[in-house]
């Protein structure tokens, strides 16, 4: 290493002691270890209090040519492009504050680094609660969620985050604090900057506030269970689920792989080949009683082969194995890959019969869950390197032919570093200059996202 | 002025009969649903993606402006051609290109009429919800380009919600598509940069939306009461007990008043304030929503509660309400809409400062809101002869937004800035914050080719970013 | 005397430039252009009038392609009555130019005289006969009227007729009459229609209505619709005297754009002391044929009619008379109608009056919009009230092929009665 950049980053770190204070910088191996990201170990780690720590810090760092990465949780540090360069780790997790609380405009800002779980435990005090519920939410920092916009289940009813988040406070590339949106609902005043910062991976600046969007508990909720001996089945009645005036709040399917331990949950197994559905419903009694008959109609009427209503907390357990689903796939084995493919609606039934084509042309189990009501499907699957390179390729023609797409989210480094992660788009250039005008020096997250094209 | 030569290359590509030039056409397409008026040099309507292409092609390499234009509704003067050049109106590219039920989706071009969509769509049982008031004659590429709302957006959202992908035409002629039919897609969200942009960032030649079906059954009622906090204390009370209605709208007594002189709405013209709800989903469970939403009512000392029990009562209801603008109109043809927004429970303290500064400024305001989304449309009236009662209008309504700003508020919520609201830019944005969208703004256009003069104020051009882009 | 600007400023400053009247306007609709539309028309008005900015003449085009449908008003928030101010200039216009002489002919000669007008419809029928007309065609002669010459197909096969005599023949005396009418025929019938005439009068009769066909003149709005005020205010007086020699309860047509402009004599008169008084009389009495049957309370004793039908509202019933409702009415209480409303069933059809013959490929792109909301219901019959719209939707029937029957309501409603029980 050159020494005078050297010098310059000791007198960066030196620096971030002045800001953060020294207790809320860490240096050394030791210490920067367990920040290692696709095989870079940073320097040093700093967890600031501010927004204005968070601009004195970026600022400098940006005079520096010093390299950030914001950090959350960590929870999708592992997913997408590898990252090219991590000089010192941007720690959000003290800001972890609800700073305004109003439960009279079901609006809560927050600090980027709160944690959604506790933020949902502290809004339900109020009787009210933040509908973002991606699978990581017990973990995951409500900064990092929008980041990354990472959605969950609900997503179906209360859409995505980018109609759930009403304004963030960024910190950008060359230090400067910027704010967008408000605690309005309607906001059309200028460039809708808060869309932008929602999904940049923390390529564009630093989230470090939030106005969020809350909703009152609804007053029941109920889950129902629904096993086919055929996928074909399932999402013949999921056709005909979304083409009714029905709400349901979550259609989630799991193939038998998938579905294995939720089944186990509900004192029921699941056969090679059975699917298994999950059909939530939230609101009102009358709502939710209705959903509980006109599914189960529903579901008779497509040759289901069992149906399980579980109403209120009697769905709980069932639904926390479906959250640890993910978890428990990628756990058993680290060289798991967790792809994602996302196609039309109506052709999710299509792809999944596509993906068993070919796992079973391969004799690889892949694992499968979908978000039915967006056509999106995650696929799990373990296996060799070659094999894998050969799948991988063909799952994304399959998604192509359908006029979707498949990538790789999540899989070890020497797999992402070897295949073209993201789907072929026309917006790039577009997107790479939007990160070159924001970010001049390449400082943030540098390989990430669409960075790490051409 | 353009070249004539330009006029002519302009005409090769979209051939004669979709180009206009003569006075009486500037003329024509000088003005917006505004009071202002400048004169475009040519008008240009494009059929294709490709004319489109071709056309900003010959304006990037000539430098020069061209306006996207729908149907020329907007009430922020966004459509008002202020430095010449040429006016891209996409009213003859208005085919509807597909609707897929099963995946909720429409494909249209921009000139589709908002209505014409959901006419199509009525019969299959669907609908897209954005519903502004302007929904017979406004296209879709101008709701997007003004991110428009509507009463329904209090339960479903606004356009930027219902638009998943869109084919793109860029300042140099470049065809990008940015979202996609499917949902998800990796990268940055530029589609929510350019929703609401006003035209200024690229403009759109194919659109993407998302449909959904009709709810089972819906319940209307009109609610009166003797006072203003009661009628907006009624509105927090409904929505803080989670029920989520289609729309919620709120009208003063004063517009009661012009409204029944030509709607005949049946709306009391000696109350305070009347609530207009509408409430939607499975029909098994809206009696009860109905009957918690009269309890609500009630307690906050509600005189009279009417629920529509026909088909035509609940018209006449609404009647009311979708005549507000029009029997203004009828009573003083030229006024200010504001468009100002609070958070919710701000709404009673916002209609109250209203009133001061209809008070403080001697003019006649009239009132209705979309309460639930804490968004207001107070209406300044004035007397089109009397330049200097313009000007008093146009003062209230800057003071109307500076109040909206100190509550926690915004200086837009469905209508864009444009020309109109280009100086409370200043008071509801940082420099930096500023700086911020016109780095957006460079990155798209960098020559300032699309809408130029609009939205930013002239103060702010002065203040530059920071560092310059390495894209530069 | 008021300059028009000075009469017009008001009225003109009434626009303020919402677009709402967009929707309503066809020619918009089909042209996508500006000043095709209601708020591109004053604001252009206001440019010549107000500010100067342009010549009168210049406006020529937006002026006369016009179809004065009054859909924009309908949707109007002030209410800005564009119908009426694209009238005003037109009269202006005239005024400053004069008349071209077949339209001088037309206003002047013909059409306050009954028997020249048969006469002249005869020439048609004679060239129809002889083959004139084919090679009137060949020759262009018929283009000597513009793009009259282009619309000359639509221009109905002459039957074989004898003019006003021959309808007041078909008035036969009923038993206890309760209401007492005089039926005003219109210019239209007589010489292209006998058969429709003679179906208004049956289904008045039915209706226990007794039938007098008096020698009206023209009502006067083609010569209105083209500036001639002058010639207009002769037929309203003319009218006007013959109607108060009758002892009558009511002036019925089934022609909307008549009854709508003989209702307009009240404003038409307004400014003459002698005959203002009597045009209100007059006017009160008007009834468009629909508006009357309901009024009495039709009579339902009908055969059954195995018809899908749709309806297609005149300009001059729905936008002039707010008459919407009564139509449908009558469709509906007929036995085995199957009734469909069509998308924009109240936009204009293209054929205002001689709009067609003037204005021939604006008028087709609305006939063919029209058409294409006809197709879309799916009905086999399209029923309308006024004959300028029946000649130009059975045209465009034509043109398009539809599988469609294009009837007048009381066309459809003879054949109703013809059909009942006992019926000889």
């Amino acid at each position: 290493m050159d020494n005078t950049v050297s010098q310059e980053k000791q007198a960066f770190y030196q620096k971030l002691g002045e800001i953060a204070g020294t207790s809320n910088v860490l240096t050394g191996e030791k210490a920067t270890a367990c920040y290692t990201v696709d095989g870079i170990t940073p320097q040093a780690i700093v967890h600031p209090a501010s927004t204005e720590q968070v601009a004195n810090i970026v600022r400098a760092a940006n005079e520096s040519r010093i390299t950030l990465v914001p950090w959350g949780s960590g929870s999708k540090q592992q997913i997408g492009p590898c990252l090219e360069a991590a000089d010192t780790m941007l720690c959000l997790g003290n800001m972890n504050q609800i700073v305004e609380l109003d439960a009279s405009n079901f609006s809560v800002q927050v600090q980027a680094g709160i944690v959604n779980g506790e933020l949902q435990k502290q809004l339900a005090e109020k009787n009210l609660f933040f509908p973002l519920d991606p699978l990581y939410m017990e973990t995951s920092t409500i900064g990092g969620e929008i980041a990354t916009n990472s959605s969950g289940p609900r997503q179906f009813m209360y859409s995505t985050v980018r109609d759930l988040v009403l304004g963030v406070t960024v910190v950008s590339p060359t230090g400067d604090i910027i704010h967008t949106g408000g605690k309005t609902m309607k906001n059309v005043a200028g460039i809708d900057l808060c869309r932008m910062y929602i999904g940049s991976w923390g390529t564009l600046g630093v989230i470090t506030e939030a106005v969020l969007r809350l909703f009152p508990l609804p007053e029941a909720s109920a889950g129902l269970y629904i096993t086919f001996n055929d996928a074909e089945d399932a999402f013949r009645m999921v056709g005909q689920l979304l083409n009714s005036p029905l709400t349901p709040s979550a259609i989630e399917f799991l193939d038998s792989v998938a579905g294995h331990s939720v089944a186990e949950t509900l004192g029921s197994g699941l056969n090679d080949g059975d699917a298994l559905l999950i059909v939530n419903a939230e609101g009102t009694r009358g709502d939710v009683a209705r959903h509980c008959q006109d599914v189960s109609a529903l579901a008779k009427t497509n040759k289901a082969k069992t149906i399980m209503a579980l109403e209120d907390e009697k769905a709980f357990p069932a639904w926390m194995a479906y959250r640890g689903v993910q978890g428990a796939m990628l756990g058993a084995n680290h060289s798991i890959v967790q792809g994602k493919a996302a196609v039309p609606i109506s052709k999710l039934g299509d792809m999944v019969q596509q993906v068993k084509k070919i796992s079973a042309s391969h004799s690889v189990k892949i694992g499968l869950t979908a978000h039915c009501g967006n056509g999106i499907l995650y696929t799990y699957l373990a296996e060799e390197h070659e094999a894998l390179l050969r799948i991988t390729d063909e799952l994304k023609r399959a998604a192509a032919s359908l006029n979707g797409f498949f990538l790789i989210e999540l899989a070890p480094l020497s797999v992402r570093k070897e295949i073209d992660i993201l789907p072929p788009r026309n917006d790039y250039p577009l997107m790479r200059r939007l990160k070159a005008e924001f970010d001049p020096n390449n400082i943030l997250n540098r390989g990430r996202l669409v960075g790490g094209l051409g | 002025m353009i070249a004539p030569s330009i006029i002519k290359d302009l005409a090769r590509i979209v051939g004669k009969e979709n180009i206009l030039a003569d006075l009486k056409d500037l003329l024509a397409y000088s003005y917006d649903a505004t009071m202002r008026q400048e004169m475009p040099d040519v008008i240009v309507f494009p059929r294709n993606t490709e004319h489109v292409s071709a056309i900003m092609k010959l304006a990037h390499r000539e430098k020069i402006a061209v306006v996207p234009r729908g149907a020329g509704t907007n009430l922020s003067g966004g459509t008002i051609p202020v430095k010449g050049g040429i006016v891209l109106e996409i009213s003859r590219m208005n085919r509807i290109l597909e609707i897929n039920t099963a995946d909720r989706r429409a494909v249209v071009e921009p000139g589709v009429i908002n209505l014409d969509l959901q006419n199509a769509l009525a019969p299959l049982g669907y609908f897209y919800p954005p519903d502004p008031a302007s929904q017979k004659t406004s296209t879709m590429g101008g709701n997007i380009g003004e991110n428009a709302g509507g009463p329904l957006c209090l339960r479903y959202g606004v356009t930027s919600k219902y638009v998943f992908g869109m084919e793109v035409v860029l300042a140099d002629g470049e065809v990008i598509n940015i979202g996609d039919y499917v949902e998800d897609f990796p990268g940055y969200d530029l589609r929510g940069l350019f929703i609401g942009s006003e035209g200024m960032l690229g403009i759109a030649t194919k659109l993407i939306l998302h449909i959904i079906p009709k709810p089972e059954a819906s319940r209307t009622m009109l609610a009166i009461f003797d006072r203003l906090e009661d009628c907006s204390q009624a509105v927090s009370d409904i929505i803080g007990a989670g029920i989520v209605p289609g729309a919620i709208e709120l009208l003063d007594q004063k517009m009661c008043q012009v409204i029944e002189q030509s709607v005949k709405a049946g709306y009391p013209t000696d109350a305070a304030g009347i609530l207009l709800i509408e409430v939607a989903g499975l029909a098994n469970a809206l009696e009860k929503q109905v009957q918690e939403i009269s309890q609500f009512c009630q307690k906050n000392n509600a005189r009279e509660l009417r629920i529509a029990q026909t088909n035509a009562e609940r018209d006449a209801i609404w009647a009311g309400r979708r005549g507000a603008f029009g029997s203004v109109a009828r009573i003083c043809p030229p006024y200010i809409v504001c468009d100002g927004t609070v958070p919710r429970d701000k709404l009673p303290a916002a209609l109250h400062k209203v009133g001061e500064i209809a008070e403080k400024y001697k003019v006649l305001i009239v009132n209705v809101a979309h309460a639930g989304d804490g968004n207001l449309h107070p209406l300044i009236l004035f007397d089109v002869n009397k330049p200097e009662e313009h000007e008093t209008a146009k003062k209230a309504g800057d003071d109307i937004l500076d109040a909206c700003i100190a509550m926690g508020g915004t200086i837009s919520g469905e209508h864009g800035i444009g020309l109109e609201k280009m100086n409370a830019m200043r008071h509801m944005f940082d420099p930096s914050d500023m700086a911020a969208m016109r780095r957006v703004k460079h990155v798209f256009d960098p020559d300032d080719i699309f809408n130029p003069g609009k939205m930013f104020p002239p103060e702010a051009e002065a203040v530059l970013p920071k560092e310059k882009g390495a894209a530069r | 005397m008021p300059t028009m600007a000075e009469e017009l400023e008001q009225t003109l400053q009434l626009c303020n430039k919402c677009g709402l009247c967009l929707p309503g306007c066809p020619t918009y609709r089909v042209t996508g252009i500006e000043w095709a539309s209601a708020r591109g028309r004053v604001a252009l008005l206001r440019s010549a009038l107000l500010d100067k900015k342009l010549d009168l003449n210049d406006l020529n085009e937006q002026i006369f392609n016009c179809l004065t449908c009054n859909g924009c008003t309908e949707h109007c928030p002030p209410g800005v009555p564009t119908g009426e101010i694209i009238f005003r200039v037109r009269q202006e216009l005239l005024r400053q130019k004069g008349q071209p002489w077949i339209q001088r002919l037309l206003f002047q000669k013909l059409l306050p005289n009954p028997e020249m007008l048969y006469k002249a419809s005869r020439l048609l029928r004679l060239a129809d006969v002889t083959g004139l007309r084919t090679l009137a065609r060949k020759t262009g002669l018929t283009k000597l009227v513009g793009d009259a010459g282009k619309a000359e197909a639509m221009v109905p096969k002459v039957p074989a007729s004898e003019g006003l005599d021959a309808v007041k023949r078909m008035v036969k005396n009923i038993d206890k009459p309760k209401h007492h009418v005089a039926y005003f025929v219109g210019c239209y019938a007589p010489s292209f229609a006998p058969e429709r005439a003679a179906a208004t009068i049956r289904v008045l009769n039915k209706n226990q209505v007794e039938v007098a066909v008096p020698d009206f003149v023209c009502c006067g709005l083609p010569a209105a619709g083209y500036g001639d005020m002058e010639s207009a205010k002769n037929l309203a007086r003319k009218n006007i005297e013959i109607a108060s020699e009758m002892n009558i309860d009511a002036i019925v047509t089934p022609c909307a754009s008549c009854s709508s402009y003989l209702k307009d004599y009240v404003k038409l008169l307004a400014d003459d002391p002698k005959w203002a008084e009597k045009a209100k009389e007059f006017a009160g009495k008007v009834k468009d044929i629909s508006e009357f049957l309901v009024d009495i309370g039709l009579n339902t004793e009908m055969g059954e009619l195995k018809r899908k039908v749709t309806f297609h509202d005149p300009c001059h019933l729905v936008h002039y008379q707010k008459i919407k409702d009564q139509p449908r009415t009558i469709l509906k209480s007929i036995p085995g109608v199957e009734f469909v409303e069509m998308g924009e069933a109240d936009m204009c059809c293209g054929a205002a009056g001689s709009y067609a013959f003037k204005n021939y490929d604006l008028s087709q792109k609305v006939l063919e919009r029209k058409m294409g909301n006809v197709a879309r219901t799916g009905a086999d019959t399209l029923v309308s009230s006024c004959p300028a719209c029946i000649m130009q939707l059975a045209c465009g029937v034509n043109q398009q092929k539809l599988p469609v029957t294009v009837l007048e309501i009381v066309e459809l409603l003879d054949e109703a009665y013809r059909n009942a029980k006992g019926n000889d």
